[in-house]
């Protein structure tokens, strides 16, 4: 299923997602890849950092998202590290309030449809 | 490897430069790091695509209109060019009015001007750098012209 209907639903979610996956614990870039590639590659797609880095920045640019930099044990570089501003925590809240409201709504039609289909 | 693939998607990024220097070091973080959990550059680069994928991923997901930014650059270039090139035919044809007004002074026995002197002397031959540098300038201005004639008939 990778044609250009999913394509949109996977835009507008995957920032949700990752609003989430920050919001659970502070967190820098290799691990949210990781993390989205170990839980949804089969149904998101195979995470890249191209597609991921620039959501970042958008959230980060909006202020839903901080970064701080921290020296990198293992490798002695520096990693950022993302987490949830007040702001964030608060649009990530009516986003999700707004998903359950739209998955209430879309399952009505699609329900509505398999019901339809049943009967004839 | 990881340094020559840096380096190209450097050159290829039109942001922002704070944009393009926070990308660059994430850049170099995404390498770090997955050498940390055991991953190859070779394979990094997999996933990342090209220099050229990568980069206009980036720009794509940033809402920059690279098409509309090259534009821009062309014309500025050759406005750029346009002005040298007159500016220097402009310098080489009045240092060129001043040597024959001082050869006519010459001929007709004035003092020899100091810029008589200066010009004749051995060093560089002012006018024709100044010629060649209008010359070239035009060149570069047409090349500009046609790059721009080119890509809005592509569209």
């Amino acid at each position: 299923m990778d044609n250009k209907y999913s394509q949109q639903f996977k835009k507008g979610s995957l920032e949700m997602m990752l609003l989430c996956l920050i919001g659970r614990k502070e967190t820098y870039g290799y691990e949210i890849i990781t993390e989205l590639n170990r839980r949804g590659a089969d149904v998101l797609g195979y995470a890249k950092e191209g597609t991921v880095y620039p959501i970042l920045y958008r959230l980060e640019d909006a202020g839903l998202l901080a970064c701080r930099m921290a020296p990198a044990a293992a490798n002695g570089g520096m990693k950022k590290y993302y987490s949830l501003t007040e702001k964030g925590r608060e649009t990530l809240g009516e986003l999700i309030g707004f998903w359950q409201r739209y998955t209430v709504c879309v399952d009505g039609f699609i329900q509505d449809y398999s019901q339809s289909e049943g009967a004839k | 490897m990881k340094e020559r693939y840096i380096k190209q998607v450097k050159k290829q990024l039109m942001l922002p430069a704070s944009k393009r220097k926070a990308v660059l070091r994430d850049l170099e973080e995404a390498f770090a790091s997955a050498a940390e959990h055991g991953e190859t550059e070779q394979q990094v680069i997999s996933r990342l695509g090209t220099p050229e994928q990568f980069a206009a991923g980036i720009e794509e997901q940033l809402g920059v209109n690279r098409q509309k930014l090259l534009k821009t650059r062309t014309v500025v270039w050759t406005i750029i060019w346009l002005v040298v090139a007159v500016v220097g035919f402009l310098v080489y044809l009045t240092i060129r009015q001043q040597q024959e007004l001082n050869g006519a002074l010459g001929i007709i026995g004035g003092a020899d001007g100091p810029t008589a002197i200066i010009v004749s002397g051995p060093g560089i031959d002012v006018p024709l750098v100044m010629l060649m540098i209008a010359a070239a300038a035009v060149v570069l201005a047409v090349i500009g012209i046609v790059r721009y004639l080119l890509k809005n008939a592509k569209k």
